[in-house]
């Protein structure tokens, strides 16, 4: 389970964010609060996506055992494509 | 810009066809649009380009060539940092976009409720306290240079409401008022029709956005509101006209201001005369098919709500296309 | 090396054994796992014969929805015809669109993966043969019956998504609108039984030492798509189960008169509904990166980003659903983040795409049938990818949105992504169920007869919707220029079926079923399934430490062949498959597998007839079928879970694994959570809709149950949860009689049966009615979903006191009883849930 949960991760994380920001839309509908909200929420998905990649790359280049060393490594893309896709999902709040 | 291939009605002209609409806007919400579809199509071409043209040296390129495509670095540059740099520039276009063309809908704008019906458009022109002050279907007039606020909702099922060469569509949903902007920039007839799927002749169900100079439109409307009918033309068959239009149930379904004829259920009559269309946007109006419509318009537009009249004889059809044409 | 288990890698060493097997002990082999001959062939549930079966049929309904749309086509060459009139054509599209999507893409990548998966993963069979076996039969027999409905004018006509209230009672008053609902049904069920098998195949019956690292490609690409099934379907069931409900009970989910909302529907069928594209897409991408390899004498390169694209579509597929809704007038703000998320899920395909191009650069490309098909392939994806993208862009969608640019749009995607490399399937696997494989040569016309035809059919497609066509009409009125590019596209629909038509040929000439002697490894590939099988799957189930191991091992296959591998006999004399752990996949326990048996094909039988026969109103019968149905499931059962005599067994080298394993480290145990993952969703996305409807109309929202009910009722259900766990306690106790630990099982199933009572009783108590409003309507919907979890659980409590009563429930542990705990705890939680969800939201204390 912990092994799963580290290699889905970032993935994780953008879930977490996107489901956030949509409640928060459906809600505030397309008002300040929504916007503040999601920018808030963007921040602190992007930061934890963040450490997960830094993690994931720190943790392959550590590893000696090639299956830890390939969970690493897919911990690392996974948390790197959220955070594009959460950068992403960001942006809404600056443009509408 | 466009060659113009077709010789066509002008009815056909204003419905769709060759300039593809979407390319040939005529008003400020359908202009980005096309500007945004030329990009884009600017754009796919040229990634499909690079696509095919990397799959080329993939295939029959040369050992060198090949050789630095074939790892992982190319997968990283065409797979992920390209498409993250294209996409991150058109996503901010797009949103950019989406956040100024859903501007907030202001008090001071002219308003048109639309309602979508199984199978064509009630149209109720909106006063200032958002009463209807003219009600009328299928044709939709509006002055150009400004934009007309649109309320669209459902009777029934699904509908949607596009005029491609004047904004994208917008859904009629029961239960729902939906809220969008048009404006034409030059006078002229703009083709729509119902775009989301709602049963039967669903394929049969348009309708024409006419524009005109402001002043036109002004003097229009003045006229329609002023209660007061125009005078009806001297015609023999007017007479016979108008009391089969009440006696052979026409007026269940139908209005005629001014006439005692209030029937709801099917579109306003009222200025039928001056339509460019029968039947939601697919016959030219004239006389030869408005008596076809009303002999028998299952033969036209099969499923549509309308009987077929065919007790009516030829003459009857006659004189109820005089007196209908007479409505104006 | 680290161990997952406690197992010691050092004992793969000992593989590939020495010295002779014993005689006699292939014929055994050969005897446990031979089918059942003649009529009774039918009954196998060998995953080499359903497999194919499962296969043939998809097949079967990809042409009969593509004849559909080939009339289809004839009647919009040329304005104003009369091929088919328009109630005809209506029902025509709509068919075309529902068996395209769930008689056949689906369906067809869960036949893939039960004939192909196993062979990969070295296993014998997939972990539940028999409910392989049923999900293919209820498909079987449940979707004929439903394209049958064509010929007597009752197929539905509201389109492949059913949008309400287009699709109610009041505008749809036939029972045709009916037909798609329950017909969708047992779809979903057996899409359900695959994504459950697949998921426990993958993660569990893996060949010793095929670590996820070392998984094949293909085995992600399922265990994705299976996550996605169990996701997303259940959204699916949920919104027909509501449609239904109103249709029969007039309960108003989506009629916003009394506080329904017909948007709800789009929200949760799209929910379901684009996740389902990546659903066919990624099975069909993954097959490609099996192929590729062996097309291009390659490995594939980026293996761990393609990895990585299906992890993070799986996830992101979920969060695009409302782009099919940019016209319905959400939030800008909400239509921005499904914008977003639409431009990020193209970021996968991307890597996808270009680790292909990578891949053939690294190797050499022999351009045979299937390289053929995948290249048309993936450049025909690619233009879909583009056209996706475009419409990922809301203004832009708003324009185009239900036009003929999106038809051109989805078919590009889908026959670039699937239907493609469906054919480059057929032809590189040919060689595992064929005795001859299929000709090259006719393989090449095919080829370029369907590529052709696709290009010419869907290309101008884009410059009709263009110039204005919308979709989904049964004919259009001259002048408007749309002559010329529907002409082409028609032509185009002959010039593909022409293709078509050449492969069925081809497949007469060519295909000779067998699973014995096969035309073999045709085209050269690297991975476990061209190791030599029989019906038995591999003689020995070999060590893998590589992700080819046929090309980095090459005496593998004689190994493999002369058993000097994991199994290469049946110690126990039954059907067995190893069971390793998921992430090493490490040897931990033999599993014995049931064989050929008639119940899972009529169970299945009344199945469908069960749903087919409640759409024409014969409620009687229906419910005899349905009753037929449960009986043979739980006979079907009854044979299940017995320990056999042979409590330890040597796999091989002297390594001794058990034979009879309960708790959370089994497939049964693993296939139940799937299972509860599932209902969860269901229960989550009714949930979804209780909030939605009191977001959106919560001037309906009047009644208020009292709140004190919640004291009796959720303490019910706790004793209930603690009353099945204190009998799995006992169960472990030598010092307790037989019927104690079921005794108190049965009583916390009384009690959960007792808590659902109370719970319905006291809304009913405040007077609101089903039909009342779209409190009403959602509240009984929850109560809908508990009370069949409450009939399930009755099922249970006859079956556990029946096993108890022979004495089946052995001590200190059993899977039956652990599975009818789990289940007893799960619909516990969910009624305390629903109970307190309907009291305190929105009224409070």
């Amino acid at each position: 389970m912990r092994t799963w949960a580290y290699l889905l991760g970032g993935l994780i994380v953008w879930t977490v964010h996107f489901f956030a920001v949509y409640v928060a839309a459906s809600i505030f509908l397309t008002s300040t609060t929504a916007r503040v909200v999601t920018a808030l929420v963007t921040f602190v998905c992007l930061a934890a996506a963040t450490t997960l990649t830094l993690r994931g790359w720190a943790g392959r280049v550590g590893a000696t055992d090639p299956e830890r060393r390939w969970i690493h490594t897919i911990a690392a893309l996974s948390g790197a494509t959220a955070f594009l896709a959460i950068a992403w999902q960001g942006l809404p709040a600056l443009l509408i | 810009m466009w060659p113009r291939i077709s010789t066509r009605s002008a009815v056909g002209d204003a419905l769709g066809g060759w300039p593809p609409p979407v390319l040939d806007p005529a008003g400020p919400y359908a202009d980005p649009l096309a500007m945004l579809s030329w990009v884009l199509f600017a754009i796919a071409a040229l990634v499909l380009l690079v696509v095919v043209a990397a799959l080329w040296v993939a295939l029959f390129g040369s050992a060198r060539r090949k050789g630095r495509l074939g790892g992982t670095r190319a997968i990283w540059i065409g797979g992920v940092a390209f498409p993250a740099v294209v996409l991150s520039a058109l996503l901010v276009w797009g949103l950019s976009l989406t956040g100024s063309l859903t501007a907030p809908i202001r008090g001071d704008e002219m308003r048109v409720k639309v309602t979508g019906e199984m199978w064509w458009w009630r149209i109720a022109y909106l006063g200032r306290d958002g009463q209807a002050v003219l009600h009328d279907a299928n044709e939709l007039h509006i002055p150009v240079g400004q934009p007309v606020v649109l309320e669209l909702e459902s009777a029934d099922v699904i509908h949607s409401f596009w005029v491609p060469r004047l904004s994208g569509k917008l859904d009629m949903i029961p239960g729902r008022t939906n809220m969008m902007r048009i404006q034409a920039d030059e006078p002229g007839v703009f083709g729509g029709q119902c775009a989301e799927y709602c049963g039967g002749p669903h394929a049969l169900m348009g309708f024409v956005v006419v524009a005109h100079e402001p002043e036109d439109f002004a003097r229009l409307m003045a006229a329609r509101t002023a209660g007061a009918r125009p005078p009806l033309p001297a015609h023999p068959d007017l007479a016979r006209g108008a009391q089969l239009f009440q006696t052979a149930g026409c007026a269940a379904c139908h209005r005629i201001a001014g006439t005692g004829a209030n029937g709801i259920a099917g579109p306003d009559l009222s200025f039928l005369g001056t339509r460019q269309t029968l039947g939601a946007g697919i016959l030219p109006n004239n006389r030869g098919t408005l008596m076809g419509w009303i002999g028998n318009s299952q033969a036209i537009k099969p499923g549509n709500r309308m009987p077929p009249y065919s007790m009516l004889s030829s003459d009857d059809l006659r004189a109820l296309a005089v007196y209908l044409e007479a409505q104006r | 090396m680290s161990s997952e288990t406690g197992f010691d890698p050092a004992l793969y060493e000992r593989f590939p054994t020495t010295g002779e097997r014993p005689a006699g002990e292939f014929d055994e082999l050969n005897r446990i796992w031979a089918a059942p001959t003649g009529i009774a062939k039918l009954t196998a549930v060998n995953n080499n014969y359903v497999g194919v079966w499962y296969i043939a049929t998809a097949f079967l309904f990809f042409v009969l929805a593509g004849v559909l749309a080939l009339v289809m086509r004839a009647q919009l060459a040329l304005p104003l015809q009369g091929i088919l009139p328009q109630e005809t054509y209506n029902q025509f599209f709509t068919m075309h669109g529902t068996i395209m999507m769930f008689l056949f893409a689906v369906p067809i990548m869960e036949a893939l993966g039960v004939l192909l998966l196993p062979q990969m993963l070295a296993a014998r069979d997939l972990p539940f043969p028999r409910l392989s076996a049923y999900a293919f039969w209820a498909y079987f027999v449940g979707g004929l019956c439903f394209f049958a409905s064509i010929f007597f004018g009752l197929a539905p006509n509201g389109g492949w998504f059913m949008y309400p209230p287009l699709t109610s009672t009041t505008y749809s008053p036939g029972i045709n609108a009916d037909f798609w609902l329950l017909g969708i049904g047992f779809i979903e069920i057996s899409a359900i039984a695959g994504a459950i098998e697949i998921i426990v195949g993958v993660l569990r019956t893996r060949a010793p030492g095929m670590s996820l690292r070392e998984m094949p490609i293909f085995a992600w690409g399922m265990l994705v798509f299976a996550g996605m099934i169990v996701i997303a379907f259940p959204s699916v069931i949920l919104a027909t189960l509501l449609l239904e409900l109103e249709r029969a009970l007039n309960w108003p989910f989506f009629d916003p008169t009394r506080g329904g909302d017909p948007v709800l529907w789009q929200h949760l069928f799209w929910f379901f509904g684009h996740p389902e594209v990546y659903i066919i897409f990624l099975p069909a991408s993954a097959l490609v990166s099996m192929m590729i390899p062996a097309l291009a004498r390659t490995r594939l390169v980026g293996h761990n980003l393609i990895v990585l694209a299906f992890l993070a579509t799986g996830f992101i597929s979920f969060g695009v659903w409302a782009h099919h809704m940019f016209a319905t007038g959400m939030p800008a703000l909400s239509v921005g983040f499904f914008a977003a998320a639409s431009m990020a899920v193209s970021v996968p395909a991307g890597i996808q795409v270009f680790s292909w191009i990578a891949t053939f650069a690294s190797g050499k490309p022999v351009f045979n049938t299937p390289t053929l098909f995948v290249l048309g392939g993936l450049v025909t994806f690619v233009i879909g990818g583009l056209t996706g993208v475009m419409v990922a862009l809301v203004p832009f969608d708003w324009q185009v949105h239900d036009t003929h640019f999106i038809v051109a749009h989805l078919h590009y995607v889908l026959i670039g992504g699937a239907v493609f490399p469906l054919f480059a399937v057929f032809y590189y696997w040919m060689g595992m169920t064929s005795r001859r494989p299929l000709s090259e040569r006719t393989g090449k016309w095919v080829f370029w007869l369907m590529f052709v035809g696709m290009q010419v059919i869907f290309l101008p497609m884009h410059l009709t919707g263009l110039m204005g066509m919308p979709r989904r009409v049964y004919t259009y009125l001259p002048g408007r220029d749309w002559e010329i590019t529907n002409m082409i596209s028609t032509i185009g629909a002959f010039i593909f079926a022409a293709g078509v038509l050449l492969f069925l040929i081809e497949l007469a000439r060519n295909f000779r079923f067998t699973v014995e002697d096969d035309a073999g490894n045709v085209y050269g590939g690297g991975t476990l399934e061209w190791l030599p099988t029989g019906l038995y799957s591999t003689r020995s189930i070999p060590v893998v430490n590589s992700r080819y191991p046929l090309w980095d091992d090459p005496g593998i296959c004689k190994d493999v062949e002369e058993g000097r591998y994991f199994l290469p006999n049946a110690p126990t004399g039954h059907r067995e498959t190893i069971i390793t752990s998921p992430v090493r996949a490490e040897p931990e326990y033999v599993q014995i597998m049931p064989g050929p048996s008639a119940w899972p094909l009529l169970a299945a039988v009344f199945t469908a007839g069960f749903f087919v026969i409640l759409t024409i109103q014969a409620y009687g019968v229906a419910l005899f079928s349905g009753v037929l149905a449960v009986l043979c499931v739980l006979r079907w059962l009854w044979d299940t879970d017995r320990p056999i005599a042979v409590e330890q067994a040597d796999v091989g080298a002297g390594i001794m694994l058990p034979t009879y394993v309960t708790g959370p480290r089994t497939h049964g145990w693993w296939a139940m959570i799937v299972l509860l993952v599932v209902i969860g969703m269901i229960f989550l996305m009714a949930v979804f809709s209780y909030f939605y409807l009191y977001g959106i109309h919560p001037q309906f929202w009047m009644v208020e149950a009292q709140g004190w009910w919640l004291f009796p009722i959720v303490g019910l259900y706790a004793l209930a949860a603690l009353l099945a766990w204190l009998g799995r306690r006992l169960l472990a106790r030598e010092d307790v009689s037989e019927w104690t630990p079921s005794g108190l099982l049965l009583w916390g199933m009384v009690a959960a049966g007792a808590a659902f009572i109370l719970d319905l009783w006291s809304w009913r108590a405040t007077g609101l009615t089903g039909d009342a409003s779209g409190q009403g309507a959602i509240i009984h919907a929850l109560f809908t979903l508990q009370g069949c979890l409450v009939f399930i659980l009755a099922l249970m409590a006859v079956y556990l006191a029946a096993r108890t009563g022979r004495a089946l429930i052995i001590k200190p542990c059993n899977n039956t009883f652990d599975l009818i705990t789990l289940f007893t705890w799960y619909l516990a939680g969910q009624g305390a849930a629903s109970a307190l969800l309907t009291r305190l939201v929105p009224g409070g204390f």
